[in-house]
Formats: structure tokens, C-alpha cells, sequence
């Protein structure tokens, strides 16, 4: 079974080549160079370039192509090229070629990496104790086999570097020493105030306005009213800008729920600083124990308004509801059935009714603090136990500088490497700044420097480097942040290459809620989520569109947390293709058409027996409704998709001159796809792929454009424009759903059920692979190489006999050398 | 009250997402900074690239030479026909790629794909003039539909590595114009000294790190430290423009608006306002700017178009696919991408309009600044052929007025050779370039 498919050929064969002996440090001009001129040139040289692939140019091994040659290896040692046809090498000859890609690979690789723009904004969360989202001031980063770890993608031009500075200096900025906090600070406590109204009034003294929606409640607080789609009122608060428009800003608040009766749906408590979304969450908070939330943001990320800073918070239902007496308002759409009644909207009530008998949830805003200018003492709560009280000296600079060192760069820092940053601190000093200014600088150009930068090698010949990089690697890749106190323990200890040390790790990191910065960023780049997720409900008109937010942000999660749960509770592999099991919340219940699903939050709901789709990231509405476009192309997209992020086949990207398949033109008009397809399929140039990606994708023609399961389908599908919302159309005809088709070795399939069934029984070891594989690129940085492959082999072989369960396996990764080794 | 401006111009100008208008300013009594110093002008180079495919029907004149036709896209271009060549048939000959991964490569014409897996590059023209051009406030600008890098820029530096994009007008003014009063200017340069001392340390720690490591190890730091030079080199650079002052206009004018339209014509408008503005008063020399993805923006305009052509809605993307190959003219989605490059004609036809407004010493500003404008498709996917415009720079000794068309087998680079060596930057090749193209010269 070969694993990754350079290329089927049909070639011309013809040795061509004069070779000049170079100086290089690899023998690949006397070694490797004849091979490949007499075997491959022909397909992949200069008159041709089957799948892309071209050798002619090489000249030496260089360590940005090991990802061709890691190919080559599996290609030929898999005997798949050169093709069975065409002249082979000998034995000798092949194995002289595989043994110097090892050797090379291993050799010349690259270990380090920097940190990415979503590790570095942690990092600096992390060690200011500043909530603020760094990652905002930084420019994106390239990928590697999709992922933003990869070393090869993480790069520095000049401009990334200045804006990385603009942002370090925002961080220092943010947190202080011997010096108070000196900004403005507006605050009211609501629920403790005689005259709520009043007290928010007074807030025009200082040059502020507070513009509340709701009635008002002595002893409770504001009564934030719901917003429904369309509404557009918020509770505002809108403060003078500080001089220059620099600095954090800080908001507080205690909010609780209030249902004034039965039956009602959990608000969400949505929050904006200047037209910017910082916040949306699901409010059930009593009001003796309110949820007490505090965002920091960073006012450059701000496009502020002339009358000031704006702080908006709203109420806002997103889901449809009706309760006995109050019908819903929308009695149009009979055929769409939601829970409790018909239709998307409110329910039908008297708007001026009092608080205690509107069928309304109600967000209580019980206290409110605003700070400008805000900064926060450092070091902070955990991190200050043991140490001097602070104070304008050398000696707590020194303390201080030391603390910032161990945690920005992740080890243990010598008095040597802090002289440096001491000495930046003294010369600035002399230039009279002041003991907060000097030492934020020096902070700061410990930011700049690689400590802080660069993730370290596993590998280093440093055993205190290399057991902290495990450390960084470990919580990078579980928590995308800095490791924790526990785990620079063990570093220091030395304790990070036991297995028993390393597994209770995983689990401890996995338990934790961090872990989410683990299974959000990995599964969102291994099955390329993030792209748009197409709605297509004819049902979801002109006022929806909140709903149909909220339903593609459940969507989403329904996969992210499907997965995190196969990880966490040790899921056999199998589940990742086949459950009996989902995620679901109430607005995923309402679109599968469960009941009796309330709130937002997700959890597992075992599905009915009969329910075609089953569980499986396959089925998940997000999935399949992601991978739908104009027309009836789903079935290519969602074949190639299946092939590339699910079975470990991606097929080549596609030869230059590609021409498109298009329906609608001449003698293709009126034709059915699978006949296309069939046409496509024969065109020599289309044939290597599209033989394996269209049967693949007729797995999945039970899905509509939203996810949704159905049993017909229409000849053709359109777009249309209604206000501003977008809609889709089936036009002609309808058809039973057409979904027979093969996997990629050949086994047919005559529905959906059959296909997963037979992914199960032939494509574990392959899920798997793939997975394991991404798991690599995610963790290391680096796209697995043929030692890498090798290991990867034996993970998979040790668990065959268990069914891959995904937590173990992944703590069989994290034992070994791939992840320890360099 | 001057605090209070003060106050708004900086609080106001900053920040995502949201869109600055630029009132008709007078600036420099409409002339350049060099001409208000008495002083020769130097030469500019702003690059726009096209995204996707151009509508075919209505790009290419059908004759050649100096009396060609004017096509149908050009048509708001007709007055200043004789200020700009239609270029046809050129592209990158071992640079050749497909798909949509374009941006990377029309200004570098390094094959990208070359090797399976991965992306390698090597620095775009751009860049090679922004080396030569300078030293200015900012050494270059890359400006695109949103921020980022990959296909979002068109520029990489002379490591071949992506420079970042900047989509938003806000950022883009706050970059250009440090401050001009002289309290900030203090605060300002007091900053950069202390960004020097801050960079200095930072890099001694770089630099012993880096004698610890591999090959490879090196080559992935020296990306770093290369930049961190580069940076230093800016900060002193910096200094003495602070040091000196920059061109004063009345910034209290300058106001926002609320963010949420989406027009790609406004967008596209404001960013070349800024251009002429930052051309003008001489804070940078180079630019480049992609003009939207080859994905989306599913922007406004589309939907007029749409409706007036009679095509269905769809996006972009697809208008490219249905449209861009489509043989017959009147093909609705054929229609909507003609007006698409009409469009993109009316902006360049806008900012000649403004350029040639400004007066240099010598001529006017569009006379000093070498217009590219073009993408890589004219048909989707496809790489085989270039649509071109070039614009301005008479006193860089451009001729204008023709239809050039070529055989298929002349390099983009060519071109790229003839703009950089006008420009007087002395380079004698770049990428594949076999010559300068005499043509396209006086």
C-alpha cells in the first residue's frame, strides 16, 4: 500500500543530461543525479513535469525540497515508480538512493522554529496577566501542510518584525512596576445604588454618557431588554479618549439571568468595544451569584469614533421560541417545524407590558466598571509568592528581570544571558527614566530576543534546553500557550523523556479547559475549516441572519467538540467515521430536527437509531455544507476533501492548463453530472484524479447545501438575491438522491451507511496515518519526513490490535522520537 | 482648539476595519515636495494587479501599433491614451504556475511550485526598485483588499519572504505621515532612540544564540536578524527625516466613516488617494497593490453588474469561471467581468487624473511615476499570457499610445528589466529577463 501517490505516468523515457562534478557537501551530483537523469527525467525534467514534479534543475540536497524527497522515498521504496513499464533501477541503485535520503534528511534538517502569531499573542497574555488579544497588531503567518506551526511558513520580513516590536512595546506598556495605574475610571454598582439612573447619570461629570436600555430596578440593577434579529439598540457607554488614543481599556461587569417565567430560552450577553465584537456568551447566572466578567482591550485595535469610545452591551435571543400564550409572531411557514411553535421569530406580546410578565429572558446588569489607560501590577498574584517587595533598587530590577526571563523564555536564564538586559536597564536609567520606563525596555528587548522568539529543539545538546523545549512543545501543542509552573518543573527536574511523566502530562493537559487552544486550531487547519460555511435554508429569509449565525458557529463547534471528545474520553478510531453519538446544541437540534435540546451549550445526544446520517465528522452538517458551491460541483470538492483530510490520498494539484467543467456550456447542457463526470473522467488529463476524487464524492449527494439530510434532489441549483440575503434554489426536476460510488482502492458503495461502513472495515490504518501525520506538521513544525514515516508506521502497528484510541495514540506521538528526538 | 484636534486626528485615524475620507486637500499649493525644494524629482513605481481573470471580449484592442483601437474595458482610460501602452502576450516563462497562487509569483516570476509541498520565492520587482529608490519615511508600501500575507501581498523581500499587506486605509495613513507637531515630534524621536536601545540588546542575544546553531537552524534566524538589521537601518533613517520634518497639510480635515460598505471601487479610490498623497509628498516611492483575491470579495459592485448583464448572482469566483473563458461576448457572466475591468480602468484612469494634477519640477508627478497595472489570467487558471497596462513616466523616457503584442515567448521579466532600468536602478538582469523591451521607450 503506498502512502502518498507522487504521480501516475505515462511517460516518455530519455536519458538525457551531461553531468558536471560540483563542490557540495552531499554526494548527490556522483550519487543521485545519474539515477534520477536516466529513470525520471523523462516524466519529471525539463520537457515535462508530470504532477509538477521536476528533477532536472537539482544540483544538491537542500533542506526546503526535503518534502519532495520524502516522495521520492515512499514512491520508489513502494516500488510505484518508476512505473512497472519503464526501466527499473537495480536494487543496489535504489537502495544507494533511499539510504542517502535518510542520511540527508536526517542531517540537514532544521529544528527551531519561532513562535506563530497565535502562540506569540498567548505568550504575552500569559506573562503580562493582560487578557488583550496581542494577536490583532500581528501580521498572519504562512502554512505548511495547513497549519501555522509550520517552521518553513513562520518568516520574518521587516515589517513583520516592526510590527512584532509595535506589539511587545503594547505589551510592557500594559503592566507596571512602583508607579499606579493613572488612567480615568468610571463605576457604578448598580444593584447597591438608590437611583441607578441617577448614579449612571453623574457619569457626564467626567466627560462620559451612559445610554441604558432597559427599565431599571432599585436593588437589582438595569434590566437589559432582548434584542431580536433587526433590533439594533444597545446599552452604551461612551468615554472620552485618552491623548493619543493609546492604551488598554478595561471593562467589568456583573451580569445575571431573569426569566420572568417558564419556558424561555437563555439569553446571550453580547459585548463591543467601538463597533468591535469582544465577547458573546450564554447568560445563567442567579443574581446572588452573578457572572463577573472583565475584558481588556487594546485601543489601537479600535476604530474609534468621533464622540468617543463605545462600549455596547446587548441582550440578544438567537433562537426561535414560542411559550403557551404567547404564540410566535411568524405564522407564515407552517412546514417549518421548530420546537414550541412555528417559524424564526419572537414570541407575539404587548411591548409595554412590565418586566415580570413578558415572555422575554432578561440580562440584569448589576454592576459596571470601565478603565481607561488601565494597567496591571506585575508581577502578578501567581507568580509574585517568594519574592522582595519591590522597590527603586538595583537589586529588584535584577529580581525582577530574572522572573520576566524564566518566564518569557520558557528556561531557566544565567545570570550571563541577563547582564545584557541589566545593562539596557542601567543605561536607560541614566538617561532619567524612571524605574517602571527602564525596565519595560528591558523587558521588552527580552521579547525581541530568540529566548522568547524561538521554540527550542527537544534535541539540543543542552539537556536543560532540550528538557524545557519538551516542556514548550508540549503545552504549545496541547494548550497553544507557554508551558505552566507543573510542567517547567519537570523540565528542571529533568523528568520530561520518562514515559509514565510524559502520559500523565497529556492527560492532565488534555483534562484541562486550555486544552481548547489544542483542538481548535489543530481541527479548524486539518480539515480546512475555515473556510466559508454556505447556508442555504430557503427558510432562513430577510431576518435570520443572526440565527444563521448562530447555527454556522454550532455547526462548527459540533465538529470541534465531537473531536476533542474522541481525544478526551479515548474514542476508538472507528468514531471518528461512525457513532452513535453528537454534539448538539439547540439551534444544531432544531436544524437535524431533535427535541427537547435547550441552550446553547453543546453536549453529547445519542442520535435515533433511524437517523440516516448517524454520527462521524463526515455527517456533520458544517462538514458537508462547507463543501458545497454554485452548481452541482459538491461532488468533486467534497470527494477531493474526503481524500486529502480524511483517507491520507490527496490527489496532486491539478496540470496548468486546466479546463473547466462547465455545465451550462454547449454540448454539456442538460447532461447529469455523473454523466460529466464520466466525461471528465475519460480526458487523459483529468482521469488520475478524478477516477478516485468523483466516486468519493457521491457518498455524500444525501447532503444539502445546508448540511441537511435528503432523500431527492433538484437537476440544478441557483442563487438568488432577497434583500440583501442570499438564498438557493433548486430548479427542475427532482430526482431520488444518487449516492453509488467507490473508495479509492476500488470497493463500491451504494449509500452513504455502505461507505462509512467499509472506511471502518479497509481505511482505519489509513485515518489514522493521516491523522498522525497532521498531528506531526501540528506539533513539531515540520512535515513528517521518512523517519518520521518510519515511526508513524509503528505507532500505527502497536495499536491495531485496540482500535486506535485517540488519546492513547496520541501519547504513543509524544513518546516518541518524533516529538523527542529533534 | 489645538488639543482637541490633536486628540481626534490621532485617536481617530486608528484602528480596523473602518474607512478615512480624504477631503480635497491643499497640499504643498499642488505640487511636489521636491518641486516646493527646488530639487529634481525622483521616480515612483506603483504596481496593481488584477486578480482573477480578465474578461477577454473586452481587453484586447483588436489591432496593434500606435492607432490601435481602444478596447472596450480601456474606454475611461480614452484621455490619456496617449500616457499608457496596452501589453500584450508577455508572462513568466520558467516561472510558469496555475491555479490561484498568482500574487506570489507575477512581480517575482520565480516558479513557486517547483517543488511539491512547498513554497519557495525570491524578491519581487517591487522590492529590487525599493532598494534602489529610498531612503524615504517608509522604504515601500504593500497594500492590498485585506491585511495579510500569501496571496493577500505582492511583494518579498530579497529573501524571498512574504511582506505584509496592509487592507485598511487607517493603518496605512497612520504609517505614512509620522507626526509633524513639534511636541510629538520630540516624543517621536525619543521613541526611536529608545527602539534602537531596545533592538541593539535584543540582537546581541540573537546573534550569540545563533552561533549555536545547525545550518538549516541558521537560515530560518538569519530571516530574523536580517530584518531586525533592516529595521535599525529604518529607525536611523527615521531620525533624520523626524530630524528634518515632513510636508505639513491640515490633517484636522481628514475624518472617518463608519466601516460596513462594501465597495471595492471606494476602496480602491481612498487607497490610490493615499497613494498620490504619499507620492506627493515624497513619505514613500514604492507600492504595490492587489486589487482583491482570486476567492472574493464577493463585493457590491458584482450585484449591479450582475443585474445589468442579466446573469445569475454567484461569486467572484465563479463570474471568473463562467465568464473568463467564455468565446462569446455576449455571455452574461463575460459581461460582468468586462465591467469589472472597466472599473479597474476608471480607478487607474482616476489616479492619472490626480497625478497629473501635481506639478514637479520637471512635468508633472504622473511623468515621474511608472504605473504597472495587470494580472496573469485571460482565462481562468491559466498563466500562458499577461494582461498589461503601462502608465506614466514620459520623463522616465516612456513612450505611451500603442498596442504592443508579442509572440508568447518574451518574459514578463523583460518588462520588469525595462521598468527598473528606467527607474535608474542599476541592475543589468532580473529573474529571466533577456533584455529591455526598446519598444516601450523614446
Amino acid at each position: 500500500m503506498s502512502v502518498v501517490r507522487v504521480s501516475v505516468c505515462v511517460c516518455i523515457l530519455f536519458a538525457s543530461g551531461i553531468v558536471f562534478a560540483e563542490e557540495s557537501g552531499d554526494t548527490f551530483l556522483r550519487d543521485v543525479q545519474p539515477m534520477l537523469s536516466r529513470y525520471c527525467f523523462g516524466c519529471h525534467g525539463e520537457s515535462k513535469q508530470t504532477s509538477g514534479v521536476r528533477f532536472d534543475q537539482l544540483k544538491q540536497y537542500r533542506p526546503q525540497e526535503s518534502p519532495l524527497w520524502t516522495k521520492v522515498h515512499e514512491a520508489v521504496s513502494s516500488g510505484e515508480m518508476p512505473p512497472q513499464d519503464k526501466p527499473q533501477p537495480t536494487a543496489a541503485q535504489k537502495a544507494q538512493l533511499l539510504n542517502w535520503i535518510a542520511a540527508r534528511q536526517r542531517e540537514a534538517a532544521g529544528t527551531i522554529r519561532r513562535l506563530n502569531r497565535r502562540e506569540t499573542s498567548a505568550a504575552l497574555r500569559d506573562l503580562t496577566g493582560l487578557s488583550v488579544q496581542f494577536a490583532d497588531g500581528l501580521p498572519g503567518d504562512g502554512r505548511v501542510g495547513g497549519f501555522d506551526t509550520g517552521a518553513d511558513g513562520l518568516q520574518d520580513a521587516a515589517d513583520s518584525v516592526a510590527a512584532l516590536m509595535t506589539v511587545t512595546r503594547r505589551a510592557v506598556d500594559g503592566i507596571r512596576f512602583l508607579e499606579p495605574s493613572s488612567g480615568a475610571i468610571y463605576q457604578t454598582i448598580l444593584r447597591a445604588s438608590a437611583d441607578p439612573k441617577k448614579a449612571l447619570d453623574g457619569w457626564k461629570a467626567k466627560g462620559a454618557r451612559a445610554e441604558p436600555r432597559g427599565p431599571m430596578q432599585k436593588g437589582k440593577g438595569l434590566l437589559m431588554e432582548p434584542q431580536w434579529v433587526g433590533d439594533r439598540d444597545s446599552t452604551d457607554f461612551i468615554l472620552p479618549v485618552p491623548p493619543q488614543g493609546k492604551g488598554i481599556l478595561r471593562v467589568t461587569i456583573d451580569v445575571s439571568l431573569y426569566k420572568p417565567m417558564p419556558g424561555l430560552p437563555n439569553p446571550k450577553l453580547w459585548v463591543s468595544v467601538s463597533g468591535k465584537d469582544i465577547d458573546h456568551r450564554e447568560i445563567t447566572a442567579d443574581f446572588e451569584n452573578p457572572q463577573v466578567l472583565t475584558y481588556e482591550v487594546q485601543l489601537e485595535d479600535l476604530a474609534i469614533e468621533a464622540r468617543g469610545v463605545r462600549v455596547s452591551i446587548s441582550n440578544r435571543i438567537e433562537i426561535p421560541y414560542s411559550i403557551d400564550g404567547f404564540e410566535n409572531e411568524e405564522t407564515n411557514r407552517p412546514d417549518e417545524v421548530v420546537p414550541g411553535g412555528t417559524g424564526w421569530y419572537r414570541p407575539k406580546f404587548d411591548r409595554k407590558l412590565p418586566p415580570e410578565q413578558k415572555p422575554a429572558p432578561y440580562i440584569v446588569l448589576q454592576r459596571v466598571s470601565i478603565k481607561m489607560g488601565y494597567r496591571t501590577a506585575w508581577p502578578t498574584a501567581p507568580w509574585k509568592a517568594g519574592l522582595a517587595e519591590i522597590t527603586d533598587s538595583d537589586a529588584s530590577a535584577k529580581q525582577l528581570l530574572s522572573l520576566w526571563g524564566q518566564r518569557a523564555w520558557r528556561r531557566p536564564v544565567s545570570e550571563k544571558e541577563q547582564e545584557r538586559f541589566f545593562a539596557l536597564y542601567q543605561k536607560l536609567r541614566g538617561q532619567r527614566l524612571s524605574f517602571d520606563e527602564a525596565l519595560r525596555a528591558a523587558f521588552q528587548s527580552m521579547l525581541m530576543s530568540s529566548g522568547f522568539r524561538y521554540l527550542a529543539s527537544p534535541g539540543d545538546s543542552d539537556k536543560t534546553i532540550a528538557q524545557h523545549a519538551i516542556a514548550s512543545r508540549l503545552s504549545f501543542m496541547l494548550w497553544g500557550a507557554p508551558p505552566d509552573s507543573e510542567l517547567l518543573q519537570l523540565a528542571a527536574e529533568g523528568k520530561l523523556r520518562e514515559p509514565a511523566v510524559l502520559d500523565a502530562q497529556v492527560d492532565r493537559l488534555l483534562a484541562d479547559p486550555r486544552s481548547d487552544g489544542f483542538v481548535r486550531p489543530f481541527v479548524l487547519q486539518w480539515l480546512e475549516m475555515e473556510q466559508p460555511i454556505t447556508i442555504a435554508s430557503t427558510s432562513l429569509k430577510k431576518q435570520d441572519f443572526r440565527f444563521a449565525r448562530n447555527l454556522k458557529d454550532s455547526m462548527r463547534e459540533e465538529t470541534l467538540a465531537y473531536i476533542a471528545r474522541l481525544f478526551v474520553e479515548n474514542k476508538p478510531a472507528r468514531e471518528l467515521i461512525a457513532s452513535d453519538w453528537t454534539m448538539m446544541n439547540d439551534a444544531l437540534a432544531i436544524h437535524y430536527g431533535y427535541k427537547g435540546v435547550e441552550g446553547g451549550l453543546l453536549r453529547p445526544i445519542k442520535l435515533r437509531a433511524d437517523d440516516p446520517r448517524g454520527g462521524g465528522v463526515l455527517g456533520h452538517a458544517g462538514i458537508q455544507s462547507m463543501l458545497t458551491w454554485m452548481g452541482s460541483n459538491w461532488v468533486i470538492y467534497r470527494g477531493a476533501w474526503t481524500l486529502r483530510h480524511i483517507l491520507d490520498d490527496a490527489p496532486p494539484p491539478p496540470p496548468l492548463e486546466v479546463p473547466e467543467l462547465n455545465a451550462s456550456e454547449g454540448s454539456n447542457k442538460g447532461k447529469p453530472f455523473r454523466e460529466l463526470l464520466k466525461q471528465h473522467q475519460e480526458d487523459v488529463n483529468c482521469s488520475v484524479c478524478h477516477r478516485k476524487m468523483d466516486p468519493m464524492g457521491f457518498a455524500f449527494q444525501n447532503f444539502d447545501i445546508s448540511g441537511r439530510w435528503r432523500e431527492v434532489e433538484h437537476e440544478s441549483y441557483q442563487m438568488a438575491d432577497l434583500d440583501g440575503k442570499i438564498e438557493w434554489r433548486g430548479i427542475g426536476a427532482e430526482r431520488p438522491v444518487d449516492a453509488v460510488g467507490r473508495l479509492p482502492r476500488g470497493e463500491a458503495f451504494k449509500s452513504y451507511e455502505e461507505c462509512k461502513q467499509l472506511i471502518i472495515r479497509h481505511y482505519l490504518p489509513d485515518v489514522m496515518r493521516g491523522l498522525l501525520k497532521n498531528l506531526v506538521v501540528y506539533g513539531t513544525g515540520r512535515l513528517p519526513d521518512v523517519h518520521d514515516l518510519a515511526l508513524i508506521k509503528r505507532i500505527l502497528e502497536q495499536h491495531e490490535s485496540d482500535g486506535y484510541p485517540l488519546r492513547d495514540v496520541l501519547k504513543s506521538l509524544v513518546r516518541s522520537e518524533i516529538f523527542l528526538g529533534r | 482648539m489645538k488639543h482637541s484636534t490633536l486628540i481626534s486626528r490621532r485617536a481617530v485615524l486608528r484602528g480596523l476595519g473602518a474607512t478615512i475620507v480624504l477631503p480635497c486637500l491643499d497640499i504643498l499649493g499642488g505640487r511636489t515636495f521636491a518641486a516646493t525644494q527646488g530639487k529634481t524629482d525622483p521616480p515612483r513605481l506603483a504596481c496593481f494587479y488584477i486578480p482573477g481573470a480578465i474578461g477577454r471580449n473586452g481587453w484586447f484592442p483588436k489591432d496593434t501599433g500606435r492607432n490601435y483601437t481602444l478596447a472596450d474595458s480601456h474606454k475611461p482610460l480614452e484621455k490619456h491614451r496617449d500616457q499608457f501602452s496596452v501589453l500584450s502576450n508577455l508572462r513568466h516563462i520558467e516561472g510558469q504556475i496555475s491555479g490561484h497562487v498568482f500574487p506570489y509569483n507575477w512581480l517575482t516570476g520565480h516558479n513557486i511550485n517547483q517543488i511539491a509541498g512547498t513554497i519557495t520565492n525570491t524578491i519581487s520587482m517591487d522590492q529590487v526598485a525599493a532598494q534602489h529608490l529610498g531612503p524615504t519615511w517608509l522604504p515601500s508600501m504593500a497594500l492590498s483588499f485585506r491585511d495579510g500575507v500569501g496571496t493577500s501581498t505582492l511583494s518579498r523581500n530579497a529573501l524571498g519572504v512574504d511582506i505584509p499587506a496592509i487592507g485598511n486605509h487607517r493603518t496605512l495613513f497612520e504609517r505614512l505621515f509620522p507626526p509633524a507637531d513639534k511636541a510629538q515630534l520630540e516624543a517621536a524621536r525619543a521613541r526611536v532612540a529608545l527602539n534602537r536601545s531596545v533592538l541593539d540588546t535584543a540582537m546581541g542575544d540573537v546573534k550569540s544564540y545563533r552561533g549555536k546553531l545547525t545550518a538549516m537552524d541558521k537560515d530560518r534566524l538569519d530571516q530574523y536578524l536580517e530584518s531586525i538589521r533592516e529595521i535599525e537601518k529604518r529607525l536611523i533613517d527615521s531620525d533624520k527625516i523626524l530630524q528634518n520634518g515632513r510636508p505639513q497639510f491640515d490633517e484636522s480635515g481628514v475624518q472617518t466613516e463608519p466601516a460596513g460598505k462594501n465597495s471595492m471601487r471606494e476602496h480602491i479610490e481612498l487607497m490610490t488617494d493615499l497613494i498620490a498623497l504619499a507620492f506627493q509628498t515624497d513619505m514613500t516611492r514604492v507600492v504595490t497593490h492587489s486589487l482583491g483575491g482570486e476567492g472574493g470579495p464577493n463585493y457590491d459592485e458584482y450585484k449591479t453588474w450582475a443585474k445589468d448583464a442579466g446573469a445569475p448572482m454567484r461569486g467572484a469566483h465563479d463570474y471568473h469561471h463562467k465568464g473568463g473563458q467564455a468565446p462569446d461576448p455576449n455571455n452574461p457572466d463575460a459581461k460582468v467581468i468586462t465591467r469589472r475591468d472597466e472599473m479597474f480602468s476608471a480607478c487607474l484612469a482616476r489616479l492619472m487624473d490626480k497625478l497629473a494634477a501635481i506639478k514637479a519640477t520637471d512635468g508633472s508627478l504622473l511623468d515621474h511615476t511608472v504605473l504597472l497595472f495587470g494580472g496573469c489570467q485571460i482565462n481562468s487558471h491559466s498563466g500562458k499570457s499577461f494582461p498589461t497596462l503601462l502608465a506614466g513616466g514620459r520623463k522616465l523616457g516612456f513612450r505611451h499610445g500603442q498596442h504592443l503584442k508579442w509572440d508568447g515567448r518574451k518574459p514578463m521579466s523583460d518588462l520588469y528589466l525595462t521598468i527598473l532600468t528606467q527607474l535608474g536602478c542599476p541592475v543589468e538582469s532580473f529573474k529571466e529577463s533577456k533584455g529591455v523591451l526598446s519598444e516601450l521607450l523614446a
